[in-house]
């Protein structure tokens, strides 16, 4: 019963409330959009400056776009359950609080993996990405676990977003921070040790060196560590996101605010 | 003049219509940080013409991003708002209605460009260089109005085509490199070269790449600004069939409630 009463959870919130699965939104967002930022990051960085650069950005910018689907759907969908008055629904029931939460990512998860897979076929096509000598076990864990820190800390944003109501403001913010300092572009080394230490908290940081060493052929145990914290920090976001979801239920019921602007 | 009277008047409306500060706040952040990234890319390479290039090439990305998404949006939020009613019962064109509304959002976006170019000085620590400084006031004012029109066509194609959330975001990033944001279009691969020539601020960005390496003659900017005027009057007529094509499906289907 608890596992139909997920599925249906999980269906309900991706359909009714992620509106990009239009098929003229989800082809933009799931196909163009990987490849367009591969277009505008890595082509820039081939021609500034060479070809070795140029596969770093790409899987910078690959990491970048699950980040993006994600962190937009899960937070869209927030929003939205607030705005359209259907959480009403939820609290006013008995229904499990954690299946309830845990039911909002996990149809999101597989779209992060197809922006992945999108951007490394267009990063091939524009850039020469050359797969050579990736190390493919260790690259797919990497990934995997990526894109399950990426549902989480998305979790939590969705937080921010049903609280504000304005999951644009939040993704943009949302997604600035893991942009700037993730290590899709920008290496986190010429940050000042704090910054680079709280960068470490971030999901992708982790991750994606994980990614770029396998990519190169390290083996599996050298990216273990890495692989293993970025884990934990998954772990970590959706516990704080589920705590968050928790307080919010508690503030909109003791305040009787959630039908106010 | 009432033609004027009623670009104003959009303008103004869009402009007390348009997101608040805090929503403007959010959109720099995004803005910031992608300026930044970029700006770095370019550092690491140390080429001079290409940071130039850079330098306005960025700021426009960020006004070209949110200028498309804002105008490609704003006829289709007319509709849903019901304000459009009035459009369609007045003598007033529909496509007037949208120039005055895509010079609001131009209006409101080049702050961020500005912060933009800020970033980038920031990141770089560099100052542009350019062999022809006399180039750049024209060529600028060409990409502007290059992007201005370029974006007006989505605001009628949103509706004819029935575009819902999320289409923007994969046509902002491929806009920007198509009309030569990033780089040169002379740079890109053959096939999106040939696309990019069809927009109005791909010509401009060429000649702005002509004054930053200098040219003996003025033949090529010349040529390079004729055929981004041209090209913007080619998209400005383009989007004038289009918005007439709204306005006729609306009338003669009678759906203006329920399009």
């Amino acid at each position: 019963m608890l596992l139909y009463n997920f599925a249906v959870q999980s269906y309900a919130t991706y359909k009714g409330l992620f509106y990009w699965l239009h098929w003229i939104s989800y082809v933009s967002n799931i196909l163009l959009f990987p490849i367009a930022y591969i277009l505008m990051y890595s082509f820039l960085g081939r021609f500034a400056r060479n070809p070795e650069v140029a596969q770093d950005y790409a899987l910078g910018i690959a990491g970048y776009s699950m980040a993006f689907i994600i962190v937009g759907g899960i937070t869209q969908s927030y929003t939205r359950d607030r705005q359209l008055g259907t959480i009403s629904f939820l609290f006013i029931s008995p229904a499990n609080r954690l299946v309830n939460f845990l039911s909002r990512s996990v149809l999101h998860y597989p779209n992060a993996l197809l922006c992945f897979i999108f951007a490394l076929l267009g990063a091939w096509v524009i850039v020469d990405l050359d797969f050579g000598l990736v190390n493919w076990a260790g690259f797919i864990a990497a990934i995997l676990v990526v894109a399950a820190s990426l549902t989480a800390y998305a979790q939590l944003m969705g937080i921010f977003a049903i609280v504000s109501r304005n999951w644009i403001g939040v993704l943009s913010i949302g997604n600035a921070i893991l942009f700037i300092l993730c290590g899709a572009i920008i290496p986190i080394t010429v940050f000042p040790d704090y910054v680079e230490e709280l960068a470490r908290l971030l999901p992708m940081t982790n991750g994606l060196f994980a990614i770029r060493e396998t990519f190169t052929g390290a083996p599996f145990s050298e990216v273990s560590g890495n692989i293993l914290r970025e884990a934990l920090t998954c772990l970590g976001y959706y516990t704080v996101g589920f705590l968050g979801f928790l307080l919010f239920e508690r503030v909109a019921k003791r305040r009787g605010t959630l039908e106010l602007e | 003049m009432n033609r004027l009277r009623a670009i104003i008047a959009a303008f103004l409306q869009e402009w007390k219509t348009s997101a608040g500060i805090a929503n403007y706040l959010a959109q720099l952040s995004g803005i910031v940080v992608r300026s930044a990234a970029l700006a770095w890319i370019v550092r690491q390479s140390g080429d001079q013409a290409l940071l130039t290039y850079l330098y306005v090439g960025i700021p426009l990305i960020s006004i070209w991003f949110w200028v498309v998404f804002q105008v490609g949006w704003s006829l289709s939020n007319e509709l849903s708002g019901r304000t459009l009613d009035f459009n369609v019962i007045s003598r007033t064109p529909v496509l007037l209605m949208m120039l005055g509304k895509t010079l609001t959002h131009v209006a409101y976006w080049i702050p961020a460009g500005i912060i933009s170019f800020v970033t980038v000085l920031l990141v770089t620590g560099q100052l542009p260089e350019m062999a022809d400084i006399r180039i750049l006031p024209f060529s600028l004012l060409l990409v502007i109005v290059g992007l201005a029109v370029t974006s007006l066509i989505f605001a009628p194609l949103v509706l004819l085509v029935g575009g819902a959330g999320g289409f923007f975001n994969a046509i902002m990033p491929i806009g920007a490199a198509l009309s030569g944001f990033i780089l040169p279009v002379d740079r890109l691969p053959l096939g999106l070269e040939i696309v990019a020539r069809c927009l109005p601020a791909s010509w401009a960005m060429e000649s702005i790449w002509l004054g930053i390496e200098g040219t003996e003659s003025w033949w090529p900017v010349v040529s390079a600004w004729s055929m981004s005027i041209l090209l913007s009057v080619v998209w400005l007529g383009i989007a004038y069939i289009m918005c007439n094509a709204v306005e006729k499906r609306i009338r003669i289907t009678g759906t203006l409630g329920i399009y």
